[in-house]
């Protein structure tokens, strides 16, 4: 993969990003400036203890949050300056999200979930190809109701990757699954991130998983106290937790 | 300690809950206030003629005669169960006074109260006997023109005009209700009962030794058809065969039948209500322990029991129902004080003020709290099914049917499936849904269609069938010829002559005194309709019949009915039915004059006459007519028509408010909760399609379908459900002086659409508000706590 910094462009890029809360009149700093650079292909995960800012950072770049003060920007669009009909469309051509508790419409079945991207998504893949990627061609006509908890969050990692996103933002999204769930549902992601070329950030608290990483962005206290780039990227098989 | 940590968090859970609590609290407040209202306006009403019955002992048997010598008296007084007697002398008359009003003269003892039937004073005193005739004024005929005691009056009794003075002015038990003979409504302005010492009045009426009204109270009430049945013997020689009960007396029989309609209502209306309310807290609570899953098993795991967890739920619904009774039985406290207001207007008791009756609160809120627990009770039976490993899982997705699966499914957009599957998931939560908004529109469709169902009557009335201005009677029988010197009046355009009789129908054992009135075979001034409205020509031979005595009495064309007259020389007459027609004001019957008169055995003629006149010439008209020597009375279209309207109007504003805005209520109640409801339920996946790039107004528009289409089904149900409401209600208030058609009115069903229509846009104007508000963040991370 060479060395992405020098090779070309960021896709993000962050500069003295800045996110304070008000809280019961308390100001509660969850970014204290954080400069960042993240490039096309890479698959980075971002570690950190609940209450780093890890979450904070992640729905500022998915344009679900703002920043109270620095910039960041997607390619050439400033994403601090947008507004919410600009962050919409952002996170409708660009960014598929997966979270922990994987969010489906309950009253769509699988593949109509994924449908439901690919109706409003300019490039899409075909919906059963997506549940193909994800192996769950076989559920496509369930209900969430009728999936377990790693099916679900396939799904929910199919309807993500179903519209070519350019990045893939995922929130926790082994936490509320058991080992050999989690596995696969990484499995998913680095498929997607190695296929697609698509840049993939998956926050987490869970401190293995980052052996699978390009790279791993260490965050205390809303700030970055360490980046580390994997030389050599662990085996999902081999992961345990 | 531990229900106190509880305690707080079902206050907490309240206020977080605050806008359903709140939209609960309304539908709760309208439940026990109509509860408290309906109850305590029906018991107000009950107690006060019970109260003013006993303490002026209102007769249980009274009869009139043509005369009956006193002598008999003494052995209708020693019939076994007779307690108290009144031996009297009634005559009807005039009082001249604006037009000339209708007037009842009973006597009464010099200067005391009779035994029976006693007088309640609310000014002055008691007539005495004097060189002055003094007589006692019922008070809604004072009212009506302003009179006192010492205000003089001239009367006309037997033809003769007499000059009287108010001694006081009083209310009796007899004429709560004061309607005058053969009108359906009581007009204060129009019919007058006067009280006058027997001497004066006996010797006006030309009464010596004899009454001809007879009034007495029973020792037991079981006594009363064997005490009817002796003094129909004992009087068998001196006119009709007629004792009845209080319940022919016509005020006891309006204060009953409203009585009646009163406790219905006191049924109904909260029923209604409080299933709604059940339902809905059926709704949110299910809703409630769904988001609260995770807690619930957290609770479990700390140890607390099944029971005590139900316990804390309960205490939450038995909070959010005492949030909206307390203001509810202060409501209910106003609008029955507007209730019993309304009818003081009507019923002239002694004392008649709202007295609040603490029964009705207890049950009230009682009843709130059970249909509140009764609708948690499914919801809480989950509790005791749960897992405490439920805490450590991510959020259920809510189970679906599988439909619009199908192929031909996939013609329907994403958003379309998701709106309807969302719906048909809960078939029972649908129904209950549609069935509630339905109900609120039924309820205000019934409200508005007492307006448009009076404006028919009268329009038909005024306009169909009554084509005359001034209906005039004679003080007596006369030639068809007089009727001649009325056509050579300036501005009498048209007159035709009518004879009418005061008759007592006895009818398949129902009996009831109305008038029989003989027309011109040319008859152009009045129109005889049937049933559907439909012209109805006087038949050759044999009566037309109200339809109330078809529906009543079950009687059918070609059979014979026998008559009484009530007035001299108090004939028996018999007619074979040729017919019904369909008076909407007042029952009675039609036929011809010469059909009438081949059974007279007295003077030919017309005693009355219609007048169709030149408007130009009407006031001048009129005051000629009033002096004319022949005419006894006048009746003007134009103020029957006003007192009418006015008289109607008054009787059903109150309650058309009252359900108008009971049926806002509902509707309020119901479209807000369930937009609430949906809101919350959704809140995640709105938040969710959102993060997909739908912008918050696509999302918002997701969850307005579905309450949108949700109104779509229960408008026209509403539509359905309010004319069968309103079917149902007109058959059982079917009087037997008035016949109410259903009469609906499109613009009554738009504005119950309408009205409907407005609390879901305030619903969902505020949810935007919530919506725009919401945070995609907040949302996805927090498990909903509201």
């Amino acid at each position: 993969m060479g060395n992405p910094r020098e090779s070309r462009e960021p896709v993000f890029h962050a500069r003295g990003l800045k996110k304070i809360y008000q809280s019961g009149g308390v100001e509660v700093a969850a970014l204290r400036g954080v400069d960042l650079d993240l490039y096309e292909g890479e698959f980075v995960v971002i570690l950190g203890p609940s209450g780093s800012g890890k979450s904070t950072l992640l729905n500022i770049l998915g344009g679900l949050d703002s920043a109270t003060e620095g910039e960041v920007f997607y390619r050439d669009h400033n994403l601090v300056q947008a507004d919410p009909d600009e962050l919409t469309r952002f996170r409708r051509e660009h960014v598929g999200f997966v979270f922990q508790f994987y969010n489906l419409i309950s009253s769509l079945t699988a593949e109509e979930n994924v449908q439901l991207v690919t109706e409003i998504a300019e490039n899409p893949m075909d919906a059963a190809e997506a549940l193909r990627w994800v192996g769950m061609e076989g559920l496509a006509a369930r209900f969430p109701s009728e999936l377990s908890g790693g099916e679900q969050q396939r799904v929910a990692i199919a309807r993500a990757v179903s519209k070519r996103p350019d990045i893939l933002l995922c929130d926790e999204p082994t936490g509320a699954l058991d080992v050999e769930t989690g596995r696969k549902v990484i499995e998913a992601i680095l498929k997607v991130n190695r296929e697609l070329r698509t840049l993939s950030v998956v926050i987490t608290h869970n401190a293995a998983i980052a052996g699978v990483a390009d790279r791993v962005i260490k965050l205390a206290s809303g700030g970055i106290v360490e980046v580390v780039r994997n030389p050599k990227k662990v085996a999902v098989s081999e992961l345990s937790w | 300690m531990v229900m106190r940590v509880l305690g707080r968090k079902a206050i907490r859970n309240l206020i977080s809950l605050r806008a359903q609590t709140g939209a609960t609290g309304i539908l709760v407040m309208f439940g026990v206030a109509s509860l408290v209202s309906t109850w305590s306006a029906y018991e107000t009403l009950k107690s006060a003629r019970d109260r003013f019955y006993k303490s002026h002992l209102l007769g249980d048997v009274f009869s009139e005669y043509k005369s009956v010598p006193l002598s008999l008296a003494r052995k209708i007084r020693s019939i076994p169960g007779v307690d108290q007697t009144l031996f009297r002398t009634s005559v009807q008359g005039l009082v001249r006074i604006g037009d000339p009003a209708i007037a009842r003269f009973l006597s009464v003892p010099s200067g005391r109260d009779p035994g029976v039937n006693r007088l309640h004073l609310r000014e002055g005193r008691l007539p005495v006997l004097g060189s002055e005739i003094e007589v006692a004024l019922h008070e809604g005929f004072a009212r009506a023109y302003s009179l006192h005691p010492g205000d003089p009056l001239t009367v006309q009794i037997e033809g003769n005009q007499v000059r009287v003075r108010i001694a006081g002015i009083a209310t009796s038990p007899e004429f709560v209700y004061a309607l005058g003979p053969g009108v359906p409504l009581s007009d204060d302005r129009r019919f007058a009962v006067l009280w006058m010492p027997e001497e004066h009045l006996n010797r006006l009426a030309r009464m010596t030794d004899a009454f001809n009204s007879l009034a007495l109270t029973l020792r037991h009430p079981s006594k009363a058809d064997e005490v009817k049945g002796q003094v129909d013997w004992i009087t068998r020689n001196y006119g009709v065969r007629a004792a009845y009960g209080r319940d022919r007396l016509i005020s006891a029989r309006f204060v009953d039948q409203e009585i009646d309609q009163q406790r219905a209502s006191a049924i109904i209306t909260p029923l209604v209500f409080l299933g709604i309310t059940a339902f809905l807290i059926h709704v949110i609570f299910g809703r409630l322990l769904n988001l609260q899953r995770p807690e619930i098993a957290t609770l479990k795991a700390l140890g607390y029991s099944n029971r005590s967890i139900t316990r804390h739920y309960l205490g939450m619904v038995v909070l959010m129902i005492l949030v909206g009774s307390i203001p509810g039985i202060g409501m209910g406290m106003f609008f029955g004080g507007m209730m019993t207001r309304s009818y003081s207007r009507f019923f002239r008791f002694p004392e008649f003020s709202f007295e609040l009756d603490p029964r009705s609160v207890v049950v009230g809120v009682g009843i709130a709290i059970l249909s509140g627990v009764l609708g948690a009770f499914l919801s809480l039976r989950a509790i005791s099914n749960l897992e405490p490993s439920q805490a450590m899982r991510a959020p259920i997705p809510r189970p679906m049917r599988h439909i619009f699966l199908h192929a031909r499914a996939h013609l329907l957009s994403m958003r379309s499936r998701m709106v309807l599957r969302n719906l048909f998931s809960r078939p029972l939560r649908l129904t209950l849904t549609v069935l509630g908004i339905s109900t609120a529109s039924s309820v205000i469709i019934l409200a508005l269609s007492w307006g448009d169902i009076t404006d028919f009557m009268i329009t038909t009335q005024f306009q169909r069938i009554q084509h005359e201005d001034l209906d005039v009677s004679f003080r007596r029988t006369v030639s068809n010829g007089a009727l001649q010197s009325l056509r050579n009046l300036p501005g009498v355009l048209e007159v035709e002559g009518v004879r009418r009789i005061p008759v007592r129908f006895r009818i398949a054992g129902f009996s009831k005194e109305a008038m029989l009135s003989a027309w011109p075979d040319s008859l152009r001034l009045r129109e005889i309709v049937d049933s559907d409205l439909n012209p109805e020509p006087l038949p050759l031979q044999g009566v037309l019949l109200s339809d109330a005595f078809r529906r009543k009495g079950g009687i059918r064309a070609g059979q014979e009915v026998f008559m009484d007259r009530v007035d001299p020389p108090f004939q028996r007459l018999r007619f074979r039915v040729a017919g019904f027609s369909g008076d909407v004001i007042g029952i009675g019957a039609h036929l011809r004059i010469p059909e009438l008169e081949a059974q007279l055995n007295e003077a030919r003629g017309i005693n009355g006459a219609l007048l169709k006149i030149d408007p130009r010439e009407k006031e001048a008209l009129y005051s000629r007519l009033k002096d004319y020597p022949l005419v006894a009375s006048i009746t003007r279209k134009d103020s029957l028509y006003y007192g009418f309207k006015h008289t109607l109007a008054a009787m059903i504003r109150t309650g058309t408010r009252l359900i108008t805005f009971f049926g806002l209520g509902i509707a309020f109640g119901v479209v807000y909760n369930t937009i609430r409801v949906s809101f919350s339920e959704r809140i995640r996946e709105i938040a969710s399609l959102r993060v997909l790039g739908l912008a918050e107004r696509e999302a918002f528009q997701l969850l307005i379908s579905e309450v949108g289409l949700q109104l779509l089904l229960a408008l026209p149900a509403g539509c359905f459900l309010g004319t069968g409401l309103v079917h149902w209600m007109m058959t059982s208030v079917n009087t037997e002086d008035f016949t109410f058609p259903v009469v609906i009115d499109a613009r009554s069903y738009l504005y119950s659409m309408a009205l409907v229509g407005v609390a879901f846009a305030l619903s969902v104007a505020s949810m935007r508000q919530l919506s725009k508000k919401e945070s995609i963040l907040q949302t996805l991370k927090i498990r909903d706590t509201g």
